[in-house]
């Protein structure tokens, strides 16, 4: 396997506070990579830096061997980064379908090729009962399928999803994992960042744990969850 | 083709009945002020529709277009002045110069949002307008008069009738119509509305957001400029006062937003029903001064009370919040 993200000493700064503190870790074609961490520890940064939405203070984001550190969001998505907000940004005055059909549209030059496309994402994410409805009028559940959808129709080779399991119940999480699993077998590498414990320990065959804008622990879910330093992070015990 | 005038033959039918009143109309009028409430429809049509592409789909709202509409107006004035071109070739002229500033202008006006977008082209057309004021080339405050300089006829766009002016004038307001209709559904109206709904979104989805504004910038420009040009020749006198004021500018936001912003057929609308309104307060309450406007002004705060998204939403059929059931879900898919 050889790796489709590589972060490399990502350091960025807002003015004196440090978000992301020197962050090396690569995630490997095929995977799911979970991103855990206290509220604060600098995932969602980590992310707007390797979507484009800002770029990093020093440092380097490498995506399938070529050098994404200060490209602009559209053109890393054309490369073939999808991305998902942790607060969704549907396009809400806008019906479901052309929420998707927009995304679409990313690979496909005419709409009618992009519509078929629309129709299979949306079927796949669940949403097809949806598609005449405005964003706006969705639930924060659907929303996050929205913005699933939407990362999904850009045909994405790494997805990164931004807590889309957060405030879901029981039987939505199921659902959701189970959208996550089917996405993975379709052949696109993940890279999610999750509060949820279960859905983390499940699914990823990675977890990478940052603490207070730096990486505090790499490995699988058992060696993670064993690791003495992350139990303190997260239960609060003395560091040394 | 079968199936795009499947999918559309409410617009299509629509379309046709209207312009068969519209190209009717006018025979079964014998005064000319009825034609000349007429063809400032058609100008004002083809201006709302024009801003449409930035303000509507885009949602960049523009207060500067009476810029590209002086340019479009000027182009033709000294090309017939002082070159003796015939407007046919200088309304063109006039096109590309306004998509030249517009490309010019937009880059770095573009990267400002919301209200600041707003102020700055505000500050741009006043600019304009007071550079053409003190522009001894193009006649400064006395403006341009280039009625004496040319024999009426097609090559100079000046006719003595009423007539030809408003069928010219509705071939254009048609042809800007169908170029909507098309972009509606494109690839390029989709990416504009994804703009206007959420800028950070739409990049994320991979839309470069800065160069489909000022595309539609560019397009809006071009289109309003000819909506100047043709104004110019129908008046055959422009100053910067008749075509660069602000409340040009103002007018043009006006149309679209009381027709409704970001549909094909709003803009017409809206040119139809505040042309109307106030041509004809005008005419009917010229005795007492400034009447006109607060009968004008009362009615627009009616219309935009009670359809607040304009007047086409009293064409349309309010959409409902549809869920499907899984027997039309499989109709669908299929």
């Amino acid at each position: 396997m050889n790796s489709i993200l590589e972060i490399k000493n990502a350091t960025k700064k807002f003015g004196g506070l440090i978000a992301n503190d020197n962050i090396t870790f690569s995630v490997q074609e095929g995977e799911i990579v979970g991103l855990v961490g206290p509220n604060g520890a600098g995932k969602t940064t980590l992310f707007n830096s390797v979507s484009g939405a800002h770029s990093l203070t020093s440092g380097q984001v490498v995506f399938n061997g070529e050098d994404i550190t200060k490209k602009k969001p559209y053109e890393i998505c054309k490369l073939g980064v999808g991305r998902t907000f942790q607060i969704p940004q549907s396009l809400n005055e806008m019906s479901v379908f052309e929420n998707v059909l927009v995304a679409a549209l990313n690979r496909h030059g005419s709409i009618s090729v992009a519509k078929e496309h629309t129709q299979k994402v949306i079927a796949m994410c669940g949403l097809a009962s949806f598609i005449y409805m405005h964003a706006g009028n969705l639930n924060v559940m659907q929303k996050k399928r929205l913005e699933i959808a939407r990362a999904l129709a850009t045909e994405p080779k790494l997805l990164l999803l931004d807590e889309t399991m957060a405030g879901l119940s029981g039987v939505e999480r199921k659902e959701a994992i189970n959208l996550i699993q089917r996405i993975k077998i379709s052949g696109i590498t993940i890279l999610m960042i999750e509060h949820v414990m279960e859905v983390v320990m499940n699914v990823s065959d990675r977890v990478v744990v940052l603490t207070s804008g730096r990486l505090l622990a790499e490995g699988t879910p058992e060696e993670v969850t064993q690791n003495q330093q992350v139990i303190n992070a997260y239960l609060g015990g003395m560091t040394n | 083709m079968k199936n795009y005038i499947e999918a559309n033959s409410h617009f299509i039918i629509k379309f046709l009945a209207s312009l068969l009143v519209a190209i009717l109309l006018p025979l079964f009028i014998k005064t000319p002020f009825p034609l000349h409430v007429m063809i400032l429809i058609c100008i004002w049509a083809i201006m709302g529709m024009g801003w449409n592409f930035i303000g509507g789909y885009a949602g960049q709202v523009s207060n500067g277009h009476a810029l590209f509409y002086g340019i479009g107006a000027y182009a033709c004035g000294i090309g017939m002045k002082n070159f003796n071109a015939s407007p046919w070739i200088t309304m063109w002229v006039g096109v590309i110069i306004s998509i030249g500033v517009a490309f010019v202008l937009g880059a770095p006006l573009l990267r400002l949002k919301g209200h600041y977008f707003a102020l700055a082209t505000m500050a741009i057309a006043e600019c304009g307008r007071i550079i053409f004021l003190n522009w001894n080339y193009v006649g400064g405050a006395t403006g341009v008069d280039f009625l004496n300089k040319a024999e009426p006829g097609w090559y100079t766009l000046q006719f003595t009738s009423k007539y030809p002016y408003y069928y010219i004038f509705l071939t254009f307001v048609v042809l800007i119509l169908l170029l909507t209709k098309g972009l509606d559904k494109s690839k390029f109206g989709y990416y504009l509305r994804a703009i206007k709904a959420n800028e950070d979104s739409a990049q994320s989805v991979g839309i470069n957001t800065s160069r489909y504004k000022l595309l539609a910038f560019m397009l809006s420009a071009g289109v309003v400029s000819l909506a100047g040009s043709l104004y110019a020749n129908y008046l055959q006198y422009i100053d910067p006062s008749i075509v660069m004021p602000l409340n040009v500018s103002m007018m043009i936001c006006l149309v679209t937003v009381m027709g409704g912003i970001g549909t094909v057929i709003g803009p017409v609308i809206g040119a139809i029903v505040l042309t109307v309104i106030s041509e004809y307060t005008r005419a009917t309450f010229s005795s007492i001064s400034g009447f006109d406007l607060f009968i004008y002004g009362a009615l627009i705060i009616i219309i935009v009370l009670f359809l607040p998204n304009g007047l086409i939403s009293l064409f349309r059929r309010k959409q409902k919040i549809r869920i499907l059931t899984p027997l039309e879900m499989e109709e669908r898919m299929r």
